[in-house]
């Protein structure tokens, strides 16, 4: 027989008596105060599960509260009639610094492993199982949206029109061999003087360039090399993965570290950054190669690659300490990974 | 086990043994206020644990132990505080944590989705959080006050709904209109609600606050913050002024000016840090005074409250803990958790008038329904706000 001594409040009493709990091989608890005493049945309490240190709690179902220090005594109690089992290997875990050390561990490595590979594949699946009319939709109106912003308008220029049409149905061809039938290529040619040359591509396969752009190109391949980049993003679907990934590492960061709208919980959008920022470097590599490999594989070679990122980059000057948080590569890393084709073959 | 109730020393008795010494009930009434301390006994190495464990299961199970972790972190908190020897309860149930948290959830899937698809579909969802807002947080005052308990009574939120839709919708609503002006109102309003509709056992609080010493307190930061901002300003600018020289002078070349983004990145970021140091102060700072003066107009039948935190101590744990908790990669998160908790309830006094703080509980704070009806009332949830 287990007997204990604790503190009781009866029902809706904040008076507290001394009293002695002692428990019979049955499983039921006789409470006694004084020469008072009163028998529960195994039904009739419920144990709180362990917590530290502090005081154990038995609630019994008229509304006693049993408090009682007395810890082995209680686990004697829970010995016989096991609790959930779930909060007592939390206990069991919470309770050991090995433990709790190998939980720093399993943290880290889970939101690495999460990061890393559970993301990325979560945001893969999901892309490609959009429908195409989706895609369609969200892409006007992301368009939609820049164009509200930025000083940006279809070009009128017939020049620049045939120009970038024949060098987008030139990179189609090169490609033609991998392409998925379900986006639907388009070029699309802006005028924007904020924008500058640049070229970028939506999910549903529509691809923006600028007339500066266009401009900046010394030969067509080049140009061939720059959509076959965007062909890639589509193909690969990485504007929806990124928007899906992007939306995720958010909603996990700030589950983890709490409410972001507080000004401590304004540090959360760094790692937030890093990490999408990862991401992106990562599709931009991945679309560099497959241009790449596209170009070798036609007899183009890989160089006019080369040669349009350093004319696209000579106005930006890279900054190492934030490069970290930059949405492309360096150039040097995409040169390298350009050169590194060359001595696959 | 249904007797000696009516033994409760602080009861009046009828017979005075010796006529000369006055009844104990007339002496709670003439001794001065004495301050009745909490205490804290949680600590940094068991709760690191409770948290690291509770941080590890609630990712794996990509939070959905979440409930489970919160009730054992609120647990740990309550059943380490101490009024006069006895500790407090937190009795919610994960499950009913878990509703809250799945309608969150749910809503915030809707509103992700539907910004998805056109940015000016997310506006219903807004509209329709904003019409469930009161009502949820409602609940939430309910559930919380139904389940925190002290010496095996609950307290109990009885404010009533159309209250909530006056203060969290109405109130809003007025603010963009009053250009802000009405904000220490509402934040005012917004404490009210809840302190002011609290029941313990069958004594009710008492919490009545002047708008005037509100507006006190937030016209005084409002005019150093726009101080500080106003010097800020005047500091960028020259700062700028004095680059902007330099480099036309000295520093034609790309190089230089690669330097000078640099050391303008490095400004910058000092700058945002100085600007996150000064806003923590300041919200920090407003919090204590506000908490300080809540605590001194609020009141439970003859008891009142008198929290003797100082500002400069409070606002540096509150600051240092961010800071701590940023550099160490969120580490010292449970240290700097314990920390704060351990100064807030350690300087917090129930200010009673003479005699055992046990005794007057004894007397009068009795719940009236049976303690475990409530506990199976399903319908309650908190969701976190």
């Amino acid at each position: 027989m287990i007997e204990f001594e604790g503190t009781l409040y009866r029902s809706g009493s904040s008076h507290a008596f001394d009293a002695v709990a002692r428990v019979s091989e049955r499983g039921s608890v006789t409470l006694s105060v004084d020469t008072d005493s009163k028998e529960y049945l195994i039904s009739e309490y419920e144990i709180e599960p362990r917590l530290g240190k502090a005081n154990r709690v038995i609630r019994f179902a008229d509304g006693v509260r049993f408090e009682s220090g007395n810890h082995e005594a209680l686990a004697a109690l829970e010995g016989i009639f096991p609790s959930s089992s779930m909060l007592r290997f939390v206990d069991w875990m919470e309770s050991r610094w090995p433990a709790a050390l190998g939980s720093i561990v399993g943290v880290v490595v889970f939101v690495f492993l999460f990061f890393e590979y559970g993301m990325p594949l979560t945001a893969n699946y999901i892309a490609f199982e959009v429908p195409q009319s989706v895609r369609r939709t969200l892409s006007e109106n992301g368009l939609r949206t820049i164009e509200r912003y930025g000083s940006f308008e279809e070009s009128y220029s017939m020049r620049m029109h045939e120009l970038g049409e024949s060098a987008f149905a030139r990179a189609l061809n090169l490609a033609s061999g991998s392409l998925n039938p379900d986006f639907d290529y388009e070029l699309r040619i802006y005028e924007s003087q904020a924008i500058g040359p640049n070229a970028f591509a939506l999910p549903s396969g529509l691809v923006v360039a600028t007339e500066a752009f266009i401009e900046l190109c010394e030969n067509e391949e080049q140009m061939v090399a720059v959509f076959l980049h965007e062909i890639a993003h589509v193909e690969l679907q990485h504007g929806l993965r990124s928007l899906i990934q992007d939306t995720g590492v958010f909603l996990m960061l700030s589950m983890g570290l709490g409410d972001l709208s507080s000004l401590g919980g304004m540090a959360a959008s760094l790692p937030a950054l890093a990490i999408e920022s990862r991401y992106s470097q990562n599709f931009e590599t991945e679309a560099d190669l497959y241009a790449g490999k596209v170009l070798e594989a036609n007899g183009i070679g890989a160089g006019v690659m080369k040669d349009i990122l350093i004319l696209l980059h000579s106005d930006l000057p890279d900054l190492d300490i934030v490069q970290f948080l930059a949405t492309h590569p360096d150039l040097e890393e995409r040169l390298e990974a350009l050169d590194s084709l060359k001595g696959e073959k | 086990m249904e007797s000696n109730e009516s033994e409760s020393p602080s009861d009046p008795q009828p017979h005075v043994p010796h006529a000369q010494q006055p009844a104990p009930s007339e002496t709670a009434h003439t001794s001065p206020l004495q301050p009745f301390g909490f205490a804290f006994t949680g600590n940094t190495n068991e709760y690191f644990r409770i948290w690291i464990v509770n941080l590890l299961l609630s990712i794996i199970t990509l939070g959905f132990y979440w409930p489970w972790a919160m009730v054992r972190t609120r647990r740990y908190f309550y059943s380490n505080t101490h009024l006069d020897g006895h500790s407090f309860d937190y009795l919610a149930k994960p499950k009913n944590l878990l509703i809250g948290y799945l309608i969150v959830l749910i809503f915030f899937a809707i509103y992700l989705l539907a910004g998805l698809f056109n940015p000016l579909f997310i506006y219903p969802v807004i509209l329709v959080y904003g019409l469930a807002a009161p009502w949820m947080i409602y609940k939430a005052f309910r559930f919380r006050a139904k389940n925190t308990a002290y010496r095996n009574v609950r307290l109990k939120f009885y404010g009533n709904l159309g209250d909530s839709y006056v203060t969290f919708l109405v109130w809003a609503a007025l603010i963009p209109f009053t250009f802000g002006f009405i904000l220490p109102y509402w934040e005012m309003k917004k404490k009210e609600y809840f302190f002011d509709n609290l029941q313990f056992g069958k004594t009710f609080f008492n919490f009545k606050p002047k708008a005037a010493e509100y507006y006190k307190y937030y016209l005084l930061f409002f005019a150093i913050g726009m101080g500080l901002y106003f010097i800020l300003i005047f500091l960028v600018i020259g700062a700028a002024a004095l680059f902007g020289a330099t480099a036309d002078t000295y520093n034609p070349d790309i190089f230089a000016e690669e330097g000078l983004t640099i050391l303008m990145i490095i400004g910058a970021v000092f700058g945002y840090a100085v600007l996150i140091l000064i806003g923590l102060v300041f919200q920090k700072g407003l919090w204590l005074l506000v908490f300080n003066y809540n605590l001194s107009v609020w009141n439970l039948g003859r008891f009142g409250f008198e929290s003797k935190m100082k500002f400069a101590k409070y606002v540096g744990i509150a600051v240092g803990n961010v800071f701590a908790s940023i550099f160490s990669l969120g580490l010292l998160i449970p240290w700097a958790k314990i920390r704060i908790t351990k100064y807030r309830i350690e300087n917090i006094y129930v200010l009673a008038r003479g005699g055992e703080l046990g005794e007057h509980f004894g007397a009068e704070m009795e719940d009236e329904g049976a303690f475990g009806e409530a506990a199976t009332d399903f319908m309650d949830f908190e969701v976190g706000l």
